[in-house]
């Protein structure tokens, strides 16, 4: 069929991704759990997206477990990645703002986009009756959702 | 579980942070707030855009990778929202805004493109329309590790690599033909 020229002919030519203009010289590591938000995460995402394209600098993970976890792949790369790449844990906790200012040099704005979230859990864990809405959004680490349910 | 209540809007900022240079995406006013009280101006409010109002922008589709794709739902954006933002891939649920999708695919025939390999990445729910290809996928690549690569020529993406990226997540390269014959159109457009 056809894709078996077209995975054929992907050994031979360049490769459709990218490239970070410098390799790191250094990771600061940031735990996905512990007071982040989907709002923060993503906001967190495009800025490690953005300043990678230079050299990447951000790495998250799910806590500050990373370097004895288990359960978490991204920890385990980094184990791999501090090997070779100094592993700064200084911004682990870092409030997005602290984050964004670290980096606010090469930021020159943000997009607003509409930030409200679904429980998507509601109505079955209220079917169930044996699942706390609460417990099935809020992100590990944390009581309450720090959004919106609607 | 949680969803974004205007997903459009969520994949919209985080197509147009890949096509422009220096901006990020600030989901809710909450947050917006602190990047203002931070220095950072907004830039745009795309909080009623789409995909599509992204690509209406003078140059956006010229900017925009014609070589990586992601169609991933933004409830799932943590996963591939960076690797977006750093490939300027645009992003968007598989499905959710058909002329767009297909806009974006269509650029590979009337733009140059850097390789004839074109790719689309997701995570989740895709699988249940796309047929995966990971285990073909992850023979075509040979990654000498991060681990194993000299610091100083090693260029990362914004995880380890590429091939470390689709081991880990489970990344699908997927057959775009088998459904809307997508796949015809990177293949004959190189």
């Amino acid at each position: 069929m056809l894709t078996a020229p077209l995975f054929a002919a992907a050994a031979l030519v360049a490769p459709a991704y990218p490239s970070s203009g410098q390799p790191a010289i250094s990771l600061f590591v940031l735990s996905s759990r512990e007071s982040r938000t989907p709002a923060y995460l993503l906001c967190l995402d495009s800025l490690a997206g953005l300043i990678a394209r230079a050299s990447p600098r951000l790495y998250r993970v799910a806590d500050s477990n990373w370097a004895t976890g288990t359960s978490d792949s991204y920890a385990l790369w980094l184990r791999e990645l501090r090997r070779d790449v100094p592993v700064n844990e200084s911004m682990m906790m870092a409030s997005v703002q602290a984050v964004v200012t670290r980096f606010a040099s090469e930021v020159k704005g943000f997009i607003l986009a509409e930030g409200s979230t679904t429980c998507v859990a509601l109505s079955s864990a209220e079917q169930l009756g044996s699942l706390a809405p609460e417990r099935a959004c809020a992100p590990a680490g944390r009581r309450r959702p720090p959004f919106k349910v609607t | 579980m949680w969803a974004w209540a205007s997903p459009d809007s969520v994949s919209a900022a985080l197509t147009l942070a890949a096509a422009e240079d220096g901006l990020i995406v600030a989901a809710g006013e909450a947050l917006a707030a602190q990047l203002e009280a931070a220095g950072i101006p907004m830039h745009v409010d795309a909080r009623r855009w789409t995909v599509g109002d992204v690509l209406k922008r003078p140059g956006v589709l010229a900017v925009l990778s014609r070589d990586v794709f992601v169609f991933q739902s933004p409830a799932k954006a943590q996963f591939l929202g960076d690797y977006a933002t750093f490939t300027r891939a645009a992003s968007l649920a598989f499905d959710s805004e058909p002329d767009a999708q297909r806009a974006l695919l269509a650029s590979r025939g009337h733009i140059s493109t850097r390789t004839p390999l074109g790719v689309a990445l997701g995570w989740g729910a895709e699988n249940e329309f796309v047929s995966s290809t990971t285990t073909r996928m992850q023979s075509t690549c040979t990654p000498p590790t991060i681990a194993s690569t000299s610091r100083r020529s090693a260029t990362l993406a914004p995880r380890p690599d590429r091939c470390q990226l689709l081991h880990r997540l489970r990344l699908r390269l997927l057959h775009l033909h088998l459904r809307h014959r997508l796949l015809a159109t990177l293949w004959h457009s190189s």
